[in-house]
């Protein structure tokens, strides 16, 4: 069988969440400068990702990156709110976008993974006995590789090879000089839709590609993106591709 | 106190239960014509993953389906027509959740002209890959 065939397998790491975090705040309008921050208290920058939703019951969850579709025209923004969120030495960032005209009341749980050169002692996230680990019910997606490119300038490609000859499922985090974000990408695109301008002035304008023998991460010619950190999945893309 | 890397596995640290993963397409139509400083949205609604699942999402375009885009959303630049003059516009493709277990996958074209945008010529599909996850906190 191949790997990517087993629910769950011993001799491949698996991902381990090093950080959790959970807050509610109020989205402001207008949103323009904040950002609602969480101490991590981490001795490296955390590769950050989670879900958000306007009900303290998750009832329906959000991506960071994602957010509420409007109930009827499309404005400005193709969402009403959405969060993005960003890390870094010292802190998590949920930075909000709301274009609804009122204020909107949100909950958010925040998940990190450590980077691959860490070496950091840890405590742990779960404790045994409490909670199930692992189920049968459920796949744990497989790491392949988990690394960093770094070094990055502006209209860069870096190509990574893989030999599983399927696309296989990917994360990645860019990190410009002063945040590491979770995966927001913008390819060939000459202004953002709906991300304003929450890096000191510039998108993350950088994109990753995946194909059945590569990875390939590129920065745009505006980018100021000078790391990526990402995790290739023996798991296939779309369940079954 | 353990050093998480150095570990293949173990209960001790949290993880990810992927707990659905399935594609669907959206059809952008050729030559579609999209009111002055209006849009055109065409949407795809599936039912994946449970309550409070994340999502792991590729977006590919017809008219380069050899590349899978990692990310949420996407934005590619087209050329199409305003006033029979060739005129450029942004084609966004994205997901957002609707209810607890239904995923919206979208395709969304602002017109930014003040005038009628009549978009490319050839239908464009976009195909969403999804794989869903139920964070730890579930």
């Amino acid at each position: 069988m191949a790997i990517a065939d087993f629910l769950y397998n011993s001799d491949f790491v698996q991902d381990k969440a090093i950080l959790l975090e959970s807050a509610s705040f109020t989205i402001p309008t207008p949103t323009a400068g904040y950002t609602f921050t969480i101490a991590h208290g981490l001795p490296f920058t955390p590769l950050v990702g989670g879900s958000w939703s306007t009900s303290s019951n998750f009832l329906v969850t959000y991506d960071f990156g994602s957010g509420v579709i409007p109930s009827s025209n499309i404005g400005a923004s193709i969402f009403d709110y959405s969060l993005e969120i960003a890390a870094d030495s010292t802190n998590i960032y949920i930075i909000p976008t709301n274009v609804s005209g009122a204020t909107q009341t949100v909950h958010v749980r925040v998940f990190g993974i450590e980077p691959s050169d860490s070496t950091a002692t840890l405590p742990h996230t779960a404790s045994s006995g409490d909670v199930f680990a692992f189920s049968t019910g459920y796949n744990y997606t497989k790491p392949y590789e988990a690394s960093k490119i770094t070094g990055l300038a502006s209209s860069s490609t870096t190509t990574i090879t893989h030999s599983l000859g399927y696309v296989p499922q990917l994360t990645a985090w860019a990190t410009n000089s002063a945040r590491t974000f979770n995966s927001v990408f913008f390819e060939d695109v000459t202004y953002p839709i709906y991300v304003s301008s929450f890096i000191g002035g510039s998108v993350v304008d950088a994109s990753v590609e995946v194909t059945t023998t590569t990875a390939i991460f590129k920065t745009g010619s505006s980018s100021n993106t000078n790391r990526f950190d990402y995790v290739i999945y023996y798991d296939r893309s779309g369940g079954t591709s | 106190m353990t050093t998480p890397s150095s570990f293949i596995s173990t209960s001790d640290y949290a993880t990810f239960k992927n707990d659905g993963g399935t594609s669907t397409f959206v059809v952008y139509a050729a030559s579609t014509s999209v009111a002055g400083n209006g849009y055109s949205v065409v949407s795809a609604d599936i039912a994946i993953g449970k309550q409070a699942s994340i999502n792991r999402v590729q977006i590919s375009s017809s008219k380069d389906s050899s590349k899978r885009y990692s990310s949420l959303s996407l934005s590619f630049n087209r050329t199409g027509l305003v006033s029979a003059s060739p005129a450029g516009y942004t084609v966004v493709a994205y997901v957002s959740r609707t209810s607890a277990t239904n995923l919206r996958c979208s395709v969304y074209v602002p017109n930014p002209y003040s005038s009628a945008l009549t978009t490319a010529t050839g239908n464009e599909t976009f195909t969403f890959y999804i794989d869903t996850f139920l964070p730890p906190f579930v």
